[in-house]
């Protein structure tokens, strides 16, 4: 019997992508490459950031409306910078001193991180360590729900709801737009992401401490916040970090019920501008692009973009250190 | 001799008796009290001071006003505390204090969600309420407006006939006969010729009027009428006839945009770091790289697209492609290269635009739509990508045919959530350059609004005063109804990545 090898059809691309080793390691190659390049768009968007907010702040320390400045003028500009305490951007003869709008921003993020902090750790604690099934099924989401909430919705509840009702309460109080409001609106935003990032540090504590603990005869309040909170410490401490972060670059509410002027206050009832609706106002208003003015607005991101930055590097660091002791 | 003693009995402290706990909870209350109205007092003293400083306040607090004060609130705070402490001073009761406290806190966010809803609702009401009787208004100014102006226009002509007869009366050269000639003379020209010569002129500014009366007077003003005006209008000046159309269209393609680009771009980075790379040093300067982005404030995003996209991008392409429309205007049969000849073809481009803005957006949700996805490809189990492996795959025959399919649900949830955070996020695209007022439907090389910037825009704006005297706040009504489309579009997407998700943790059983 003669064996005949059968008549292979004619390969078509796709058979010969199956088949053929060689093409096969072309096109992986290629596709590899082609998933490394979406892997370093993230690398080029840090790279841009960083160089256009230096291209934007160079220009602004170093030319006042198109002219060149000396080298002493440059670091005058750049001393008062960083503590000038007047804000006068927008005006003749203008001063570019950052302390103003760094105070309104700190203030508001305290006083969001007053409200927010309390209330989302013992959220936390009460949904890992004493709520039922049951609990967690209308709070989760109810959280959700309140982090789904666009800013600019915060913003206008702060400008209808907030403010007139603290105006009865708090004497003196600047209506309609002034830092506690703000700060109280921003508090209730970051309220989940403290819940949610305190209870996993919470839940990664192992349950023989909190066995330990209770074989010891402590009730639930005493394990929870004697045993279970300082293991978890550096955890919560983390989350306060980003939700912080949070708090200081928030832009929307905080433009539509903090302010319009820049002044230095300690005072929460007055209005003032934070350094992000500060940003928001230039980039609205009718500000020639190029001037002095605009170009203040990429010191003032800069700034900006450096305090979080740094917050967010820490509070990594120390949520990875803080893994590494219990794995 | 037998000397048997009992049996020790087990120690256990000494529960404090109630006079114990009553000293030492008055004494701790006092200190508190003590020292918290002195902190009070201190801290009253740093903020004016510092206001002081920096020329916001005028003076420094009264110490004779400031004492009393802090002394009322320290016997206050003493008067809560001390029985609080009282009561807090056995461990039942503490535990008992800190489950309600618990409770409390993790239920002041639904008592939160709560109180929005109710002033969202009360805010949506008093809209449907206003917005007739301001339609009412504006439609009886238009239906008053061709007569009104036509009787103005005729009162200005009699006033010039009286003029000119005063005058008459006033020269003192005539006699009184040669005086009344020349009025009645006056009066019969204005009646012949004046008169019918200034109603032709009229007639076509009342014929216009007329017509803006039929086109702009809305009759209906039954609820689903005025919800319906307001999804299909866009901004105006007049409160009652604002509408977000051109902001829901906006809206719209920046998330199509949007998703278009980070989620490909976001599933690549995330298989490239799950499945190809995963321990070099160039993955981990690129996880470190994105946990770092997802912290970075939006308005940062928004300045970056700003300048790379609109500088170096699209500013030369508007600049390149009005010159080719001026050069070809000048000389019809220019010849042009491809490129030319497509930026001939395309509208006119405009240098903040809706891809731009879309781009910005993406570059925004790209790293939470990557931890989602490396989340969701974590989560298939090992096993199914060694039978692949097993069976002779390559690396993305396994990656492309059985990871991915098994971990969609998950991707899926990351993508919807990263939408709906990009959908409310108003900041970049206000520093990208997103009008406030926009009345043209956005296409992707046209300006463009979105909705949140709507409501910021609606939310800004002082109430108006009717005629009445009455102050009414209809552009914050405004601002509620667009918020509540803004709110439905987002829980339904929420929902939908709930969904999701719960798909993807069922999948998973094995």
């Amino acid at each position: 019997m003669s064996t005949t090898t059968p008549e292979l059809p004619l390969a078509r691309p796709r058979d010969l992508m199956r088949t053929n080793r060689t093409i096969q390691k072309v096109v992986e190659g290629a596709i590899e490459y082609a998933l490394l390049a979406c892997g370093l768009v993230s690398i080029v968007v840090t790279v841009a950031i960083a160089a256009v907010i230096f291209y934007g702040s160079f220009e602004f320390f170093a030319t006042h409306d198109g002219a060149w400045m000396t080298p002493r003028q440059i670091l005058d500009r750049v001393v008062y910078f960083f503590t000038g305490t007047e804000w006068t951007a927008g005006f003749t003869g203008a001063h570019y001193g950052i302390l103003p709008l760094l105070t309104a921003t700190l203030m508001v993020a305290l006083i969001a991180a007053v409200i927010a902090l309390p209330i989302g750790v013992m959220t936390a604690i009460f949904l890992s360590e004493y709520a039922t099934a049951r609990i967690r099924g209308i709070a989760k989401p109810t959280l959700e729900l309140l982090a789904g909430i666009p800013t600019v919705v915060y913003g206008y509840f702060a400008l209808t709801m907030i403010t007139p009702n603290l105006a009865e309460i708090v004497p003196g109080l600047n209506t309609p737009q002034n830092l506690l409001g703000a700060g109280i609106v921003v508090g209730i935003m970051i309220i989940p992401m403290v819940a949610s990032l305190s209870e996993d540090a919470l839940r990664a504590v192992p349950r023989a401490m909190r066995d330990g603990a209770i074989a010891l005869g402590a009730n639930k309040f005493e394990t929870s916040v004697k045993v279970v909170l300082p293991a978890a410490l550096s955890g919560v401490m983390a989350s306060f970090l980003l939700a912080l972060s949070r708090a200081i670059g928030e832009t929307m509410a905080v433009s539509l019920a903090a302010g319009e002027m820049a002044r230095l206050t300690l005072d929460p009832r007055q209005g003032a501008v934070t350094m992000t609706s500060f940003i928001v106002r230039i980039a609205k208003g009718d500000v020639v692009h190029g001037s002095t003015d605009f170009n203040s607005l990429f010191a003032v991101a800069g700034a900006l973009f450096f305090m979080t930055l740094i917050m967010n590097i820490t509070a990594r660091r120390v949520l990875s250190r803080y893994r590494q002791v219990y794995q | 001799m037998n000397t048997t003693q009992p049996a020790p009995k087990p120690w256990s402290p000494p529960n404090p008796t109630l006079l114990d706990r009553l000293q030492v909870s008055l004494l701790r209350a006092a200190v508190a009290s003590l020292i918290l109205s002195l902190a009070f007092v201190l801290l009253v003293f740093v903020v004016s001071s510092v206001g002081v400083f920096a020329g916001s306040a005028d003076q420094f607090p009264d110490i004779r006003t400031l004492a009393p004060i802090g002394g009322l609130l320290g016997v206050a705070l003493f008067l809560i505390l001390a029985p609080t402490m009282l009561v807090l001073s056995t461990r039942p009761m503490q535990d008992l204090a800190f489950t309600v406290t618990g409770f409390l806190a993790t239920f002041f966010g639904l008592a939160m969600l709560v109180i929005f809803f109710f002033q969202l609702s009360a805010d949506v009401l008093e809209w449907f309420h206003q917005m007739p009787r301001l339609i009412e208004r504006e439609n009886q100014r238009l239906l008053a407006a061709p007569t009104h102006f036509e009787k103005t226009e005729l009162a200005k002509a009699a006033n010039e006939l009286e003029e000119e007869c005063a005058r008459i009366d006033a020269d003192a050269t005539l006699t009184d006969q040669a005086k009344k000639d020349e009025k009645t003379a006056l009066r019969d020209l204005f009646e012949a010729e004046i008169i019918p010569e200034k109603k032709k002129e009229l007639q076509t500014t009342v014929i216009e009027m007329q017509r803006a009366v039929e086109r702009d007077i809305r009759t209906d003003t039954s609820p689903p009428a005025l919800l319906w005006y307001f999804l299909t209008h866009g901004p105006s000046d007049s409160p009652q006839d604002a509408g977000i159309w051109p902001a829901l269209l906006g809206s719209l393609w920046i998330g199509l945009i949007t998703v278009l680009f980070a989620v490909p771009v976001g599933v690549g980075a995330a298989i490239y770091l799950e499945e190809y790379r995963a321990d070099s040093w160039l993955s981990r300067i690129i996880q470190v790289n994105i946990n770092n982005l997802a912290g970075v404030p939006s308005v940062v995003y928004g300045i970056l697209g700003g300048f790379v996209f609109v500088e170096l991008i699209f500013k030369p392409l508007e600049n390149h492609q009005s010159d080719i429309q001026t050069q070809l205007q000048a000389n019809q049969e220019l010849a042009l290269g491809l490129f030319d000849r497509l930026l001939t073809w395309l509208p006119s481009i405009s240098a903040r635009n809706v891809l731009g803005g879309g781009l910005t957006l993406g570059l925004l949700t790209l790293p939470v739509v990557i931890v989602s996805a490396q989340e969701a490809i974590r989560a298939v189990p090992n096993s199914i990508r060694q039978g692949a492996i097993a069976l002779g795959a390559t690396r993305w025959q396994t990656t492309w045919r059985t990871v991915l399919p098994m971990s969609l649900p998950g991707i899926l949830t990351g993508t919807i959530l990263s939408l709906s955070r990009a959908i409310g996020e108003a900041a970049p695209l206000v520093l990208f350059g997103a009008l406030l007022f926009v009345n043209q439907d956005p296409w992707p090389f046209t300006r463009f609004t979105i909705l949140p910037m709507q409501i910021f825009g609606w939310a800004d704006r002082p109430p108006i005063t009717l005629e009445s005297g009455e102050s009414i706040d209809v552009w914050k009504g405004n601002a509620a109804m667009a918020s509540v489309f803004l709110l439905v579009a987002l829980m339904a997407m929420n929902g939908l990545a709930i969904y999701f998700r719960n798909r993807a943790q069922s999948r998973m059983r094995y």
